[in-house]
């Protein structure tokens, strides 16, 4: 017999023990991709731009490549994980349905196309395009969401059926919308389309970091101290009313941390799909689905997939490099078609 | 300290009751009767400030639109009759989900979950999680979760209400009678407890007093005895009915027959 005493302790163990892990992983996934590239190979390079430049047997060319190269991929790969396995997690609480997620329901998409439309448009009217970018994207992301919310909403519930319908739909029009404005666009469109459809980490840069940086600490610091009130979103409405939480509000602070987050990360990267579908489904398996415990686990596990898709797209058809977004979609979309048919036969409509 | 007057409610079109009124003391253990439909569920929902309404609820001299509902869940907590289990939290997480307006030490929290799993019988199912418990586990699992909710048994624990809509209906007959004991204990405390009950036996041993709704309106509101008697019972249930008493304790028993439906079985096969 378990007490509820050693049931947490055991929880908290083990979310650490998890924590511990992937933290282990990312750091050695650090070592890699700082370290191993086309501009020199050596394990080394990952420690040695911390070092002043005459310790090292380095040229100055070498530490650029890490410092403004590989760093900042690596960050971005990083944030992008843990803010796309978060929002993931929110959307299905949300929606209190774990078959939920940004790409899925065409959130992702939303802010590509408002994206999309300010490099098309913001040059011919003599703005630059990159300052608008994260906040076109995150108002792109934050319609779509509410559009999404308010069209699968029926007597307060949200069926599976009826959020991947609007989904469907709402990505279809957002596809179509893309390929639209990238025709207005001065760059060659189709590889635009490419760019923004299927996700890349290519395009790191420390200034389009620092630009979203904001917006990204907004969703991540915002979602990750609402986790106990996400938990009483997931018994349902009334419930979680009838245990004291504003609803309204909270479901209006999780649409906006969401879109924030997803508005921010497709600015950077474009559409990565799956990722918030398949790491929280992972992350509950292993740590349970109390967001206490796996709101931590499932951002690090998130930044884990990420800098491994990353590192699979890179070499995998090596010296060139596939789409991040076809990596992410070649595990997720067989996951997702799991998960469906497991919600089929659990007979579980809602 | 509950009280709720000329009190009406509509799904779109359809009025589910209306001009309801009715008084509920501390201490007090009301049975909610009445047959499908009737309106019992709404009535607990709306008493519970969930669902617009015209008229007045008040809870402890103040209106229950005018509570914060943070406050408000601190001195009233509502069991349902379905329970969202798409995701597969453990029974620990659950009770303890229902402390969330609390500022307790996390210790102080887990010993409270744990005395609520000893007293709902869960203790050798912590194994599981909610999506692997039967209708009448999951029942006891979000009954322990009202209780802790409400700190319902600790000391200075008086004027609270429970709003328990069907609690037995999955429950085999020791759990039923042990559930009802429990809230029992809860009302003999001080505090208020609306059970929404099909089974009328129950309703009998255990509450001081029954609301009969009947086609919208309140049929009978007062002691089991003065509420069960044969001539209301057959008309609201549309059944024969006999009543006697308890062979050892002194509370009405009601006994239902049979119905006739050969006729009605017959027609099938004329058509």
């Amino acid at each position: 017999m378990i007490a509820a005493v050693d049931y947490f302790a055991h929880r908290k163990q083990n979310s650490l023990r998890w924590q511990s892990l992937f933290a282990v992983l990312v750091f050695t996934f650090a070592i890699i991709t700082l370290g191993f590239g086309p501009a020199g190979w050596d394990w080394r390079l990952a420690f040695a731009w911390l070092l002043p430049e005459h310790f090292t047997q380095f040229s100055e060319l070498q530490l650029n490549v890490v410092t403004h190269i590989r760093l900042p991929r690596f960050c971005l790969a990083l944030i992008v994980g843990a803010v796309l396995a978060q929002t993931g997690a929110a959307t299905q609480a949300l929606c209190r349905n774990p078959l939920a997620d940004p790409s899925i329901i065409g959130v992702s998409a939303g802010a590509a196309v408002m994206a999309v439309a300010v490099i098309a448009l913001a040059p011919k009217i003599g703005f630059n395009p990159d300052v608008w970018l994260p906040y076109a994207a995150f108002s792109g992301a934050l319609l779509v969401t509410f559009l999404v919310y308010h069209m699968a909403q029926q007597n307060q519930e949200i069926s599976v059926t009826s959020l991947i319908l609007v989904g469907v739909a709402l990505n279809a029009l957002s596809f179509a919308l893309i390929g639209l404005f990238s025709f207005y666009a001065d760059d060659s469109s189709l590889r635009l389309i490419n760019y923004w459809t299927m996700g890349s980490l290519a395009g790191a840069g420390w200034s389009g970091l620092l630009q979203s940086l904001p917006l990204i600490l907004m969703s991540f610091v915002g979602l990750y101290s609402k986790r106990a009130e996400l938990n009483l979103l997931l018994l349902g409405e009334s419930e979680a009313r009838y245990l004291g939480v504003n609803i309204q509000r909270l479901k209006m602070q999780i649409v906006i941390y969401v879109a924030l987050g997803v508005g921010a990360v497709v600015a950077m990267t474009g559409m990565i799909g799956f990722v918030g579908l398949v790491v929280p489904h992972m992350t509950r398996l292993l740590v349970g689905a109390n967001m206490r415990y796996m709101l931590s686990v499932c951002a690090l596990l998130g930044s884990v997939v990420l800098l491994f898709s990353d590192w699979l797209a890179k070499i995998v058809v090596a010296p060139t490099e596939l789409p991040i977004g076809i990596i992410t979609a070649l595990i997720g979309a067989p996951v997702f078609i799991y998960l469906l048919q497991k919600n089929r036969m659990r007979g579980h409509h809602a | 300290m509950l009280n709720f007057s000329k009190l009406t409610v509509s799904l779109g079109k359809r009025q589910i009751f209306s001009n309801l009124n009715g008084q509920c003391e501390g201490g007090q253990f009301v049975a909610l009767v009445g047959e499908n439909g009737a309106g019992k569920s709404t009535l607990l929902h709306t008493l519970a400030g969930e669902r617009p309404y015209s008229g007045e609820v008040i809870f402890k001299n103040k209106s229950i639109d005018l509570w914060d509902i943070d406050q408000l869940a601190t001195q009233r907590a509502v069991l349902t009759q379905h329970h969202n289990s798409a995701f597969a939290f453990a029974i620990p997480d659950i009770i303890a989900m229902g402390r969330h307006q609390l500022s307790e030490t996390r210790q102080a929290c887990v010993d409270k979950v744990q005395q609520y799993i000893q007293l709902m019988t869960l203790e050798g199912l912590l194994d599981r999680n909610i999506q692997q418990l039967s209708g009448g586990e999951l029942q006891r699992v979000f009954m322990a979760k009202c209780l802790a909710q409400l700190d319902a048994f600790s000391e200075g624990s008086r004027n609270k209400l429970m709003l328990l809509d069907e609690p037995t209906s999955a429950l085999d007959l020791r759990h039923q009678h042990r559930l009802l004991q429990i809230v029992k204990s809860f009302t003999q405390q001080g505090n208020t407890a609306i059970v929404a009950i099909h089974d009328l036996n129950l309703a009998a041993l255990y509450a001081d007093s029954v609301l009969l709704l009947h086609e919208g309106r309140l049929q009978a509101y007062g002691e089991p005895k003065t509420v069960f008697q044969q001539s209301i019972l057959e008309r609201v249930y549309r059944s024969p009915m006999h009543i006697s008493s308890h062979p050892t304790l002194n509370h009405p028993m009601i006994f239902s027959e049979p119905q006739e439906l050969t006729h009605e079985i017959k027609s099938f096969n004329r058509g």
